[in-house]
Protein backbone atom coordinates (compact mmCIF):
# COMPACT_ATOMS: atom_id res chain seq x y z
CA UNK A 1 0.00 0.00 0.00
CA UNK A 2 2.58 2.50 -1.03
CA UNK A 3 0.67 4.54 -3.57
CA UNK A 4 0.03 7.23 -0.97
CA UNK A 5 3.74 8.05 -1.08
CA UNK A 6 3.44 9.56 -4.53
CA UNK A 7 2.43 13.21 -4.34
CA UNK A 8 0.58 12.95 -7.67
CA UNK A 9 -1.46 10.11 -6.20
CA UNK A 10 -2.30 12.10 -3.08
CA UNK A 11 -3.44 15.01 -5.24
CA UNK A 12 -5.47 12.77 -7.52
CA UNK A 13 -7.16 11.05 -4.61
CA UNK A 14 -7.98 14.36 -2.94
CA UNK A 15 -9.37 15.84 -6.16
CA UNK A 16 -11.40 12.71 -6.89
CA UNK A 17 -12.87 12.62 -3.39
CA UNK A 18 -13.87 16.27 -3.68
CA UNK A 19 -15.58 15.55 -7.01
CA UNK A 20 -17.21 12.48 -5.53
CA UNK A 21 -18.83 14.69 -2.88
CA UNK A 22 -19.71 17.70 -5.01
CA UNK A 23 -21.01 16.00 -8.16
CA UNK A 24 -23.83 14.02 -6.50
CA UNK A 25 -24.72 17.02 -4.31
CA UNK A 26 -25.44 19.09 -7.42
CA UNK A 27 -26.68 15.99 -9.23
CA UNK A 28 -29.47 15.44 -6.70
CA UNK A 29 -31.13 18.68 -7.80
CA UNK A 30 -30.29 18.22 -11.47
CA UNK A 31 -31.90 14.76 -11.46
CA UNK A 32 -35.00 15.90 -9.58
CA UNK A 33 -35.39 18.77 -12.05
CA UNK A 34 -35.18 16.22 -14.88
CA UNK A 35 -32.03 17.77 -16.32
CA UNK A 36 -29.92 14.61 -16.06
CA UNK A 37 -28.12 15.21 -19.33
CA UNK A 38 -27.24 18.82 -18.57
CA UNK A 39 -23.90 17.77 -17.07
CA UNK A 40 -23.02 15.98 -20.26
CA UNK A 41 -23.72 19.04 -22.37
CA UNK A 42 -21.76 21.28 -20.01
CA UNK A 43 -18.83 18.87 -20.32
CA UNK A 44 -18.85 19.55 -24.05
CA UNK A 45 -18.78 23.30 -23.44
CA UNK A 46 -15.86 22.89 -21.03
CA UNK A 47 -13.85 21.25 -23.83
CA UNK A 48 -14.05 24.58 -25.63
CA UNK A 49 -12.49 26.17 -22.54
CA UNK A 50 -9.68 23.61 -22.52
CA UNK A 51 -9.02 24.24 -26.23
CA UNK A 52 -9.00 27.99 -25.60
CA UNK A 53 -6.48 27.55 -22.76
CA UNK A 54 -4.21 25.36 -24.90
CA UNK A 55 -4.38 27.89 -27.71
CA UNK A 56 -3.54 30.86 -25.50
CA UNK A 57 -1.05 28.94 -23.37
CA UNK A 58 -2.86 29.63 -20.08
CA UNK A 59 -3.82 27.28 -17.26
CA UNK A 60 -6.71 25.07 -18.48
CA UNK A 61 -8.72 24.86 -15.26
CA UNK A 62 -9.61 28.55 -14.71
CA UNK A 63 -10.32 29.12 -18.41
CA UNK A 64 -12.51 26.00 -18.54
CA UNK A 65 -14.40 27.07 -15.40
CA UNK A 66 -15.18 30.49 -16.84
CA UNK A 67 -16.13 29.19 -20.30
CA UNK A 68 -18.36 26.50 -18.86
CA UNK A 69 -20.13 28.83 -16.41
CA UNK A 70 -20.80 31.34 -19.20
CA UNK A 71 -22.12 28.49 -21.38
CA UNK A 72 -24.33 27.23 -18.55
CA UNK A 73 -25.80 30.66 -17.87
CA UNK A 74 -26.56 31.11 -21.59
CA UNK A 75 -28.27 27.71 -21.69
CA UNK A 76 -30.38 28.47 -18.61
CA UNK A 77 -31.37 31.94 -19.85
CA UNK A 78 -32.40 30.40 -23.16
CA UNK A 79 -34.41 27.76 -21.33
CA UNK A 80 -36.10 30.33 -19.08
CA UNK A 81 -37.06 32.48 -22.03
CA UNK A 82 -38.63 29.39 -23.61
CA UNK A 83 -36.76 29.88 -26.86
CA UNK A 84 -35.00 26.53 -27.02
CA UNK A 85 -37.79 24.70 -28.76
CA UNK A 86 -36.73 21.23 -29.84
CA UNK A 87 -33.47 21.50 -27.90
CA UNK A 88 -31.87 22.77 -31.09
CA UNK A 89 -30.20 25.69 -29.36
CA UNK A 90 -28.69 23.38 -26.77
CA UNK A 91 -27.42 20.97 -29.40
CA UNK A 92 -25.71 23.76 -31.33
CA UNK A 93 -24.09 25.11 -28.18
CA UNK A 94 -22.92 21.71 -26.95
CA UNK A 95 -21.58 20.36 -30.23
CA UNK A 96 -20.19 23.75 -31.15
CA UNK A 97 -18.35 23.58 -27.83
CA UNK A 98 -16.71 20.22 -28.40
CA UNK A 99 -15.94 20.90 -32.08
CA UNK A 100 -14.34 24.29 -31.47
CA UNK A 101 -12.44 22.88 -28.47
CA UNK A 102 -10.91 20.06 -30.49
CA UNK A 103 -10.11 22.49 -33.32
CA UNK A 104 -8.38 24.98 -31.05
CA UNK A 105 -6.40 22.18 -29.40
CA UNK A 106 -5.33 21.08 -32.90
CA UNK A 107 -4.22 24.58 -33.84
CA UNK A 108 -2.24 24.69 -30.60
CA UNK A 109 -0.41 21.57 -31.74
CA UNK A 110 -2.26 19.09 -29.50
CA UNK A 111 -4.28 16.45 -31.28
CA UNK A 112 -7.28 14.67 -29.82
CA UNK A 113 -4.79 12.52 -27.87
CA UNK A 114 -3.72 15.58 -25.90
CA UNK A 115 -7.34 16.13 -24.92
CA UNK A 116 -8.01 12.58 -23.80
CA UNK A 117 -6.68 13.21 -20.28
CA UNK A 118 -9.40 15.86 -19.92
CA UNK A 119 -12.09 13.66 -21.42
CA UNK A 120 -11.61 10.54 -19.31
CA UNK A 121 -9.45 11.68 -16.40
CA UNK A 122 -5.80 10.90 -15.68
CA UNK A 123 -4.10 10.35 -12.35
CA UNK A 124 -0.97 12.29 -13.13
CA UNK A 125 -2.65 15.41 -14.38
CA UNK A 126 -3.75 17.08 -11.13
CA UNK A 127 -1.34 19.97 -10.54
CA UNK A 128 -0.73 21.47 -7.12
CA UNK A 129 -2.21 24.85 -8.03
CA UNK A 130 -5.29 23.07 -9.45
CA UNK A 131 -5.92 21.50 -6.07
CA UNK A 132 -6.50 24.89 -4.43
CA UNK A 133 -8.96 25.94 -7.12
CA UNK A 134 -10.75 22.59 -6.96
CA UNK A 135 -10.93 22.65 -3.16
CA UNK A 136 -12.14 26.24 -3.00
CA UNK A 137 -14.86 25.77 -5.60
CA UNK A 138 -15.99 22.50 -4.02
CA UNK A 139 -16.48 24.29 -0.70
CA UNK A 140 -18.69 26.84 -2.47
CA UNK A 141 -20.73 24.06 -4.12
CA UNK A 142 -21.24 22.11 -0.90
CA UNK A 143 -22.00 25.21 1.18
CA UNK A 144 -24.67 26.24 -1.31
CA UNK A 145 -26.32 22.86 -1.81
CA UNK A 146 -26.43 21.98 1.87
CA UNK A 147 -27.10 25.49 3.18
CA UNK A 148 -29.92 26.10 0.73
CA UNK A 149 -31.35 22.61 1.10
CA UNK A 150 -34.83 23.68 2.31
CA UNK A 151 -35.26 26.09 -0.59
CA UNK A 152 -33.78 23.78 -3.19
CA UNK A 153 -36.00 20.96 -1.96
CA UNK A 154 -39.11 23.11 -2.27
CA UNK A 155 -38.07 24.08 -5.78
CA UNK A 156 -37.52 20.44 -6.77
CA UNK A 157 -40.73 19.21 -5.17
CA UNK A 158 -43.15 21.84 -6.42
CA UNK A 159 -41.95 24.85 -8.38
CA UNK A 160 -45.31 26.66 -8.31
CA UNK A 161 -45.57 26.39 -4.57
CA UNK A 162 -41.99 27.60 -4.22
CA UNK A 163 -42.84 30.68 -6.31
CA UNK A 164 -45.85 31.51 -4.15
CA UNK A 165 -43.69 31.04 -1.05
CA UNK A 166 -41.55 33.86 -2.40
CA UNK A 167 -38.60 31.73 -3.57
CA UNK A 168 -36.61 33.46 -6.30
CA UNK A 169 -36.96 30.52 -8.65
CA UNK A 170 -35.14 32.05 -11.62
CA UNK A 171 -32.13 33.03 -9.54
CA UNK A 172 -31.93 29.65 -7.86
CA UNK A 173 -32.11 27.83 -11.19
CA UNK A 174 -29.40 30.05 -12.60
CA UNK A 175 -27.10 29.49 -9.63
CA UNK A 176 -27.71 25.73 -9.70
CA UNK A 177 -26.80 25.48 -13.37
CA UNK A 178 -23.71 27.66 -12.90
CA UNK A 179 -22.61 25.46 -9.99
CA UNK A 180 -23.21 22.38 -12.14
CA UNK A 181 -20.82 23.92 -14.66
CA UNK A 182 -18.23 24.48 -11.93
CA UNK A 183 -18.63 20.87 -10.77
CA UNK A 184 -18.08 19.61 -14.30
CA UNK A 185 -14.88 21.58 -14.75
CA UNK A 186 -13.28 20.88 -11.39
CA UNK A 187 -13.81 17.18 -12.07
CA UNK A 188 -12.20 17.19 -15.52
CA UNK A 189 -8.77 16.10 -14.28
CA UNK A 190 -10.04 13.12 -12.34
CA UNK A 191 -13.39 11.96 -13.75
CA UNK A 192 -13.09 13.62 -17.13
CA UNK A 193 -15.45 15.86 -19.07
CA UNK A 194 -17.21 13.06 -20.94
CA UNK A 195 -17.90 11.02 -17.82
CA UNK A 196 -18.54 13.58 -15.08
CA UNK A 197 -22.26 13.59 -15.83
CA UNK A 198 -22.31 9.94 -14.74
CA UNK A 199 -20.90 10.85 -11.33
CA UNK A 200 -23.66 13.48 -10.98
CA UNK A 201 -26.43 11.05 -11.83
CA UNK A 202 -25.51 7.47 -10.88
CA UNK A 203 -24.85 7.91 -7.13
CA UNK A 204 -28.15 9.82 -6.95
CA UNK A 205 -29.98 6.99 -8.71
CA UNK A 206 -28.44 4.50 -6.28
CA UNK A 207 -29.26 6.60 -3.22
CA UNK A 208 -32.85 7.22 -4.35
CA UNK A 209 -33.45 3.49 -4.17
CA UNK A 210 -32.24 3.24 -0.60
CA UNK A 211 -33.71 6.29 1.13
CA UNK A 212 -37.20 7.71 1.46
CA UNK A 213 -36.47 11.28 2.49
CA UNK A 214 -34.85 13.89 0.28
CA UNK A 215 -32.27 14.85 2.86
CA UNK A 216 -31.19 11.24 3.43
CA UNK A 217 -31.05 10.64 -0.32
CA UNK A 218 -28.84 13.73 -0.78
CA UNK A 219 -26.33 12.73 1.87
CA UNK A 220 -26.52 9.09 0.78
CA UNK A 221 -25.68 10.10 -2.78
CA UNK A 222 -22.71 12.11 -1.53
CA UNK A 223 -21.51 9.08 0.45
CA UNK A 224 -21.87 6.76 -2.53
CA UNK A 225 -20.11 9.30 -4.78
CA UNK A 226 -17.25 9.62 -2.30
CA UNK A 227 -16.85 5.86 -2.06
CA UNK A 228 -16.99 5.37 -5.83
CA UNK A 229 -14.45 8.17 -6.43
CA UNK A 230 -11.98 6.87 -3.85
CA UNK A 231 -12.30 3.23 -4.93
CA UNK A 232 -12.11 4.13 -8.61
CA UNK A 233 -9.00 6.29 -8.16
CA UNK A 234 -7.12 3.61 -6.25
CA UNK A 235 -8.33 0.99 -8.75
CA UNK A 236 -7.08 3.01 -11.68
CA UNK A 237 -3.63 3.08 -10.08
CA UNK A 238 -3.48 -0.72 -9.84
CA UNK A 239 -5.11 -1.53 -13.17
CA UNK A 240 -3.45 1.35 -15.01
CA UNK A 241 -6.81 2.49 -16.39
CA UNK A 242 -8.34 5.92 -17.00
CA UNK A 243 -9.41 7.29 -13.61
CA UNK A 244 -12.81 8.59 -14.70
CA UNK A 245 -13.77 5.37 -16.42
CA UNK A 246 -12.84 3.34 -13.34
CA UNK A 247 -14.78 5.67 -11.03
CA UNK A 248 -17.89 5.47 -13.19
CA UNK A 249 -17.76 1.68 -13.54
CA UNK A 250 -17.43 1.46 -9.73
CA UNK A 251 -20.44 3.76 -9.32
CA UNK A 252 -22.51 1.62 -11.69
CA UNK A 253 -21.58 -1.48 -9.69
CA UNK A 254 -22.79 0.33 -6.55
CA UNK A 255 -26.04 1.19 -8.31
CA UNK A 256 -26.51 -2.52 -8.98
CA UNK A 257 -25.95 -3.34 -5.31
CA UNK A 258 -28.32 -0.55 -4.22
CA UNK A 259 -31.05 -1.81 -6.56
CA UNK A 260 -30.74 -5.34 -5.20
CA UNK A 261 -30.75 -4.02 -1.62
CA UNK A 262 -33.75 -1.77 -2.14
CA UNK A 263 -35.99 -4.50 -3.49
CA UNK A 264 -35.21 -6.53 -0.38
CA UNK A 265 -35.77 -3.47 1.84
CA UNK A 266 -39.03 -2.45 0.19
CA UNK A 267 -40.54 -5.86 0.51
CA UNK A 268 -40.17 -5.53 4.26
CA UNK A 269 -40.92 -1.82 4.47
CA UNK A 270 -44.04 -1.39 2.41
CA UNK A 271 -46.42 -4.12 3.41
CA UNK A 272 -48.24 -3.36 6.66
CA UNK A 273 -50.77 -6.11 7.49
CA UNK A 274 -54.33 -4.85 7.14
CA UNK A 275 -56.92 -5.32 9.90
CA UNK A 276 -60.47 -4.17 9.11
CA UNK A 277 -61.94 -1.58 11.44
CA UNK A 278 -64.21 -3.21 14.01
CA UNK A 279 -66.06 -0.19 15.31
CA UNK A 280 -65.86 1.01 18.91
CA UNK A 281 -62.54 0.77 20.67
CA UNK A 282 -61.97 0.59 24.37
CA UNK A 283 -60.91 4.05 25.40
CA UNK A 284 -58.10 3.19 27.74
CA UNK A 285 -56.14 6.35 28.18
CA UNK A 286 -52.48 5.61 28.39
CA UNK A 287 -50.13 8.55 28.66
CA UNK A 288 -47.71 6.62 26.47
CA UNK A 289 -47.77 3.36 24.67
CA UNK A 290 -45.83 0.67 26.53
CA UNK A 291 -42.22 0.93 25.51
CA UNK A 292 -41.15 -2.65 26.06
CA UNK A 293 -41.02 -5.14 23.23
CA UNK A 294 -40.68 -4.91 19.51
CA UNK A 295 -42.99 -2.43 17.81
CA UNK A 296 -44.58 -3.35 14.51
CA UNK A 297 -47.18 -1.42 12.56
CA UNK A 298 -50.45 -2.69 11.11
CA UNK A 299 -52.96 -0.87 8.96
CA UNK A 300 -56.19 -0.80 10.99
CA UNK A 301 -59.10 0.57 9.01
CA UNK A 302 -58.13 4.11 8.13
CA UNK A 303 -55.24 4.47 10.55
CA UNK A 304 -52.12 2.75 11.78
CA UNK A 305 -51.89 0.72 14.97
CA UNK A 306 -48.65 0.01 16.70
CA UNK A 307 -48.38 -3.54 17.95
CA UNK A 308 -46.45 -3.96 21.19
CA UNK A 309 -46.33 -7.32 22.92
CA UNK A 310 -49.42 -8.63 21.14
CA UNK A 311 -51.61 -5.58 21.91
CA UNK A 312 -52.53 -2.87 19.41
CA UNK A 313 -52.33 0.80 20.28
CA UNK A 314 -53.27 3.84 18.26
CA UNK A 315 -52.42 7.48 18.93
CA UNK A 316 -55.52 9.49 19.81
CA UNK A 317 -54.83 13.16 20.48
CA UNK A 318 -52.60 13.35 23.53
CA UNK A 319 -52.95 9.70 24.56
CA UNK A 320 -53.06 6.16 23.17
CA UNK A 321 -56.13 3.96 22.77
CA UNK A 322 -55.96 0.21 22.95
CA UNK A 323 -57.50 -1.24 19.80
CA UNK B 1 -62.29 51.63 -6.41
CA UNK B 2 -63.90 51.12 -3.01
CA UNK B 3 -61.93 51.96 0.09
CA UNK B 4 -60.24 48.75 1.18
CA UNK B 5 -61.74 47.31 4.26
CA UNK B 6 -59.03 46.39 6.80
CA UNK B 7 -60.39 42.87 6.75
CA UNK B 8 -60.16 42.58 3.00
CA UNK B 9 -57.38 40.15 2.11
CA UNK B 10 -57.63 40.10 -1.62
CA UNK B 11 -59.24 42.31 -4.23
CA UNK B 12 -59.13 41.90 -7.97
CA UNK B 13 -60.77 44.45 -10.26
CA UNK B 14 -61.36 43.96 -13.95
CA UNK B 15 -58.67 41.33 -14.51
CA UNK B 16 -57.87 40.56 -18.11
CA UNK B 17 -55.59 37.60 -18.74
CA UNK B 18 -54.48 36.30 -22.10
CA UNK B 19 -52.21 33.32 -22.58
CA UNK B 20 -50.46 33.05 -25.92
CA UNK B 21 -52.69 35.81 -27.29
CA UNK B 22 -55.84 33.93 -26.34
CA UNK B 23 -58.04 35.72 -23.81
CA UNK B 24 -58.71 33.44 -20.85
CA UNK B 25 -60.20 35.88 -18.33
CA UNK B 26 -62.17 39.04 -19.15
CA UNK B 27 -63.14 41.72 -16.68
CA UNK B 28 -63.06 39.43 -13.65
CA UNK B 29 -63.44 40.98 -10.20
CA UNK B 30 -63.32 39.11 -6.95
CA UNK B 31 -62.89 39.97 -3.28
CA UNK B 32 -62.00 37.77 -0.32
CA UNK B 33 -62.38 38.99 3.25
CA UNK B 34 -60.97 37.54 6.43
CA UNK B 35 -63.11 34.74 7.83
CA UNK B 36 -65.00 33.98 4.64
CA UNK B 37 -64.76 31.24 2.06
CA UNK B 38 -65.25 32.22 -1.57
CA UNK B 39 -65.54 29.50 -4.20
CA UNK B 40 -64.94 29.96 -7.91
CA UNK B 41 -67.05 27.53 -9.89
CA UNK B 42 -67.35 26.83 -13.54
CA UNK B 43 -67.07 24.19 -16.23
CA UNK B 44 -63.77 22.89 -17.54
CA UNK B 45 -62.00 25.53 -19.58
CA UNK B 46 -63.92 28.39 -17.97
CA UNK B 47 -60.69 29.90 -16.69
CA UNK B 48 -61.19 29.21 -13.00
CA UNK B 49 -57.79 27.63 -12.43
CA UNK B 50 -56.14 30.43 -14.40
CA UNK B 51 -57.93 32.94 -12.18
CA UNK B 52 -56.59 31.23 -9.08
CA UNK B 53 -53.07 31.11 -10.46
CA UNK B 54 -53.34 34.77 -11.40
CA UNK B 55 -54.37 35.66 -7.86
CA UNK B 56 -51.14 34.20 -6.43
CA UNK B 57 -48.95 35.72 -9.13
CA UNK B 58 -48.20 32.58 -11.13
CA UNK B 59 -49.92 33.90 -14.25
CA UNK B 60 -49.38 37.52 -15.32
CA UNK B 61 -52.42 39.68 -16.02
CA UNK B 62 -52.53 42.32 -18.73
CA UNK B 63 -55.26 44.61 -17.42
CA UNK B 64 -56.93 45.30 -14.13
CA UNK B 65 -55.82 45.62 -10.55
CA UNK B 66 -54.89 42.96 -8.07
CA UNK B 67 -54.21 43.75 -4.42
CA UNK B 68 -53.10 41.33 -1.74
CA UNK B 69 -53.52 42.71 1.77
CA UNK B 70 -53.93 46.15 0.27
CA UNK B 71 -50.64 45.99 -1.64
CA UNK B 72 -50.53 45.77 -5.44
CA UNK B 73 -49.28 42.33 -6.48
CA UNK B 74 -46.24 43.90 -8.15
CA UNK B 75 -45.00 45.19 -4.82
CA UNK B 76 -46.32 42.39 -2.63
CA UNK B 77 -43.55 40.59 -0.75
CA UNK B 78 -45.07 39.15 2.42
CA UNK B 79 -45.90 35.78 0.93
CA UNK B 80 -45.92 34.28 4.40
CA UNK B 81 -49.48 35.61 4.67
CA UNK B 82 -50.63 33.48 1.74
CA UNK B 83 -51.02 29.70 1.78
CA UNK B 84 -51.26 28.08 -1.62
CA UNK B 85 -52.65 24.60 -2.21
CA UNK B 86 -52.10 23.50 -5.80
CA UNK B 87 -53.53 20.29 -7.22
CA UNK B 88 -51.61 17.42 -5.69
CA UNK B 89 -50.27 16.32 -9.07
CA UNK B 90 -48.07 19.42 -9.01
CA UNK B 91 -45.75 17.76 -6.52
CA UNK B 92 -43.26 15.71 -8.46
CA UNK B 93 -40.33 14.52 -6.46
CA UNK B 94 -39.06 10.97 -6.17
CA UNK B 95 -37.70 11.26 -2.65
CA UNK B 96 -39.74 13.16 -0.10
CA UNK B 97 -41.33 12.28 3.20
CA UNK B 98 -44.69 13.72 4.20
CA UNK B 99 -42.90 15.75 6.85
CA UNK B 100 -40.45 17.22 4.36
CA UNK B 101 -43.28 18.37 2.10
CA UNK B 102 -45.15 19.99 5.00
CA UNK B 103 -41.94 21.57 6.31
CA UNK B 104 -41.42 23.36 3.00
CA UNK B 105 -44.48 25.41 3.95
CA UNK B 106 -42.25 27.24 6.45
CA UNK B 107 -40.01 28.60 3.69
CA UNK B 108 -41.71 31.94 3.38
CA UNK B 109 -40.59 32.68 6.95
CA UNK B 110 -36.93 32.07 6.24
CA UNK B 111 -34.10 33.84 4.54
CA UNK B 112 -31.52 32.19 2.30
CA UNK B 113 -29.29 29.64 4.01
CA UNK B 114 -31.68 29.23 6.93
CA UNK B 115 -32.50 25.78 8.23
CA UNK B 116 -35.68 24.98 10.19
CA UNK B 117 -35.69 25.74 13.92
CA UNK B 118 -37.57 24.21 16.78
CA UNK B 119 -40.60 26.45 16.35
CA UNK B 120 -40.80 25.42 12.68
CA UNK B 121 -40.81 21.75 13.67
CA UNK B 122 -43.56 22.37 16.22
CA UNK B 123 -45.72 24.11 13.63
CA UNK B 124 -45.15 21.22 11.21
CA UNK B 125 -46.18 18.73 13.92
CA UNK B 126 -49.32 20.75 14.61
CA UNK B 127 -50.26 20.92 10.95
CA UNK B 128 -49.72 17.20 10.46
CA UNK B 129 -52.00 16.58 13.45
CA UNK B 130 -54.60 19.00 12.06
CA UNK B 131 -54.93 16.97 8.87
CA UNK B 132 -54.71 13.68 10.76
CA UNK B 133 -51.47 12.47 9.24
CA UNK B 134 -49.14 12.56 12.24
CA UNK B 135 -48.58 8.85 11.91
CA UNK B 136 -47.56 9.15 8.28
CA UNK B 137 -44.93 11.83 8.83
CA UNK B 138 -42.08 9.53 7.83
CA UNK B 139 -43.87 7.99 4.86
CA UNK B 140 -42.96 8.58 1.28
CA UNK B 141 -45.29 11.20 -0.22
CA UNK B 142 -45.42 9.22 -3.46
CA UNK B 143 -46.99 6.23 -1.67
CA UNK B 144 -50.00 8.10 -0.30
CA UNK B 145 -53.51 8.00 -1.72
CA UNK B 146 -54.90 11.02 -3.58
CA UNK B 147 -56.90 12.12 -0.56
CA UNK B 148 -53.93 11.85 1.75
CA UNK B 149 -51.72 13.78 -0.66
CA UNK B 150 -54.30 16.55 -0.75
CA UNK B 151 -54.32 16.68 3.04
CA UNK B 152 -50.52 16.89 3.04
CA UNK B 153 -50.67 19.90 0.71
CA UNK B 154 -53.27 21.54 2.95
CA UNK B 155 -50.94 20.92 5.90
CA UNK B 156 -48.07 22.48 3.94
CA UNK B 157 -50.12 25.59 3.24
CA UNK B 158 -51.23 25.79 6.90
CA UNK B 159 -47.58 25.48 7.98
CA UNK B 160 -47.06 28.88 6.38
CA UNK B 161 -49.44 30.19 9.08
CA UNK B 162 -51.30 32.13 6.41
CA UNK B 163 -54.13 34.60 6.63
CA UNK B 164 -55.37 33.75 3.16
CA UNK B 165 -55.65 30.22 1.84
CA UNK B 166 -55.83 29.80 -1.93
CA UNK B 167 -56.78 26.32 -3.12
CA UNK B 168 -56.99 24.79 -6.56
CA UNK B 169 -59.64 22.03 -6.72
CA UNK B 170 -58.92 20.65 -3.27
CA UNK B 171 -61.47 17.88 -3.76
CA UNK B 172 -60.26 16.57 -7.12
CA UNK B 173 -59.48 12.87 -6.87
CA UNK B 174 -60.25 12.79 -3.15
CA UNK B 175 -62.29 9.96 -1.65
CA UNK B 176 -65.49 10.76 0.26
CA UNK B 177 -63.98 10.20 3.67
CA UNK B 178 -61.11 12.59 3.00
CA UNK B 179 -63.59 15.10 1.53
CA UNK B 180 -65.43 15.17 4.84
CA UNK B 181 -62.13 15.52 6.70
CA UNK B 182 -61.05 18.37 4.44
CA UNK B 183 -64.39 20.13 4.84
CA UNK B 184 -63.98 20.06 8.61
CA UNK B 185 -60.39 21.34 8.42
CA UNK B 186 -61.41 24.19 6.12
CA UNK B 187 -64.38 25.13 8.27
CA UNK B 188 -62.18 25.26 11.35
CA UNK B 189 -59.63 27.41 9.56
CA UNK B 190 -62.28 29.77 8.25
CA UNK B 191 -63.84 30.06 11.67
CA UNK B 192 -60.37 30.87 13.03
CA UNK B 193 -60.38 33.90 10.74
CA UNK B 194 -58.64 32.74 7.59
CA UNK B 195 -59.89 33.90 4.23
CA UNK B 196 -60.38 31.06 1.76
CA UNK B 197 -60.40 31.31 -2.02
CA UNK B 198 -61.13 27.98 -3.68
CA UNK B 199 -61.61 26.72 -7.16
CA UNK B 200 -64.18 23.92 -7.14
CA UNK B 201 -65.83 21.63 -9.60
CA UNK B 202 -68.79 20.90 -7.38
CA UNK B 203 -69.78 22.49 -4.10
CA UNK B 204 -71.59 19.61 -2.47
CA UNK B 205 -68.94 18.41 -0.03
CA UNK B 206 -68.03 21.95 1.00
CA UNK B 207 -71.51 23.47 0.87
CA UNK B 208 -71.58 24.37 4.55
CA UNK B 209 -68.13 25.94 4.44
CA UNK B 210 -68.74 28.34 1.56
CA UNK B 211 -69.92 31.88 2.16
CA UNK B 212 -70.02 33.05 -1.43
CA UNK B 213 -69.65 31.49 -4.83
CA UNK B 214 -68.56 33.10 -8.06
CA UNK B 215 -69.45 31.31 -11.28
CA UNK B 216 -67.15 31.69 -14.26
CA UNK B 217 -68.14 30.86 -17.78
CA UNK B 218 -65.91 31.44 -20.77
CA UNK B 219 -63.63 33.70 -18.75
CA UNK B 220 -66.35 35.98 -17.41
CA UNK B 221 -68.22 36.06 -14.16
CA UNK B 222 -71.79 35.02 -14.84
CA UNK B 223 -73.29 34.90 -11.36
CA UNK B 224 -72.31 36.07 -7.96
CA UNK B 225 -74.18 34.21 -5.28
CA UNK B 226 -74.24 35.53 -1.76
CA UNK B 227 -74.88 33.02 0.96
CA UNK B 228 -78.19 32.42 2.59
CA UNK B 229 -77.83 34.75 5.55
CA UNK B 230 -79.55 32.21 7.78
CA UNK B 231 -76.46 30.02 7.73
CA UNK B 232 -75.40 29.63 11.36
CA UNK B 233 -71.79 29.44 10.28
CA UNK B 234 -71.72 32.89 8.79
CA UNK B 235 -73.82 34.59 11.44
CA UNK B 236 -70.90 35.09 13.76
CA UNK B 237 -67.80 36.04 11.84
CA UNK B 238 -64.54 35.31 13.57
CA UNK B 239 -62.74 38.29 15.09
CA UNK B 240 -59.79 39.63 13.15
CA UNK B 241 -57.45 39.37 16.10
CA UNK B 242 -55.67 36.06 16.35
CA UNK B 243 -55.24 35.83 12.59
CA UNK B 244 -51.51 35.61 12.93
CA UNK B 245 -51.60 32.40 14.87
CA UNK B 246 -54.18 29.87 13.76
CA UNK B 247 -52.69 27.34 16.14
CA UNK B 248 -52.95 29.58 19.18
CA UNK B 249 -50.66 28.36 21.92
CA UNK B 250 -47.95 26.93 19.70
CA UNK B 251 -45.77 29.93 20.23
Amino acid sequence: MNFFQYPFMQRALLAAVVSGLAAPAIGMFIVQRRLSLLGDGLGHVAIMGVGLALLTGTAPLPVAVITCVVGAVVVELLRQSGRTSGDLGLAVLFYGGIASGVMMAGVAGQGPAGLSAYLFGALTSVAKEDLWVIGGLAVVILAFTIGMLPRLFALCADENFARVAGVKVRWLNLIMVALAAVTVTISMRTVGLLLISALMVIPVAASQQLFISFKAALFGAMGIGLLAAATGTVGSYYWNTATGATIVVTAIAMLGVATALSSALNRRRREAPFVPDHGEHPHIQLPNKPRSGRVTVVQHGDHLDEVVAGRRYAAHGDHYDEH
Amino acid sequence: MPVPNPQTLLTAEGLYVALGGLPILRDVSIRVDAGEAVAVLGPNGSGKSTLLRTLVGLVPFQEGQLNLFGTPLRKFRSWRRVGYVPQHASVSVANATVREIVASGRLAHHRWFAWPRRYDREVVDQCLATVGLSQRAGWSFAHLSGGQKQRVLVARALATEPELLVMDEPLAGVDLESQAALAKILRDQRDAGLGLALVLHETEALAEVLDRTVRLCDGRIVTHVDPPSASPLTADPAPVTGLQDPFGGVS
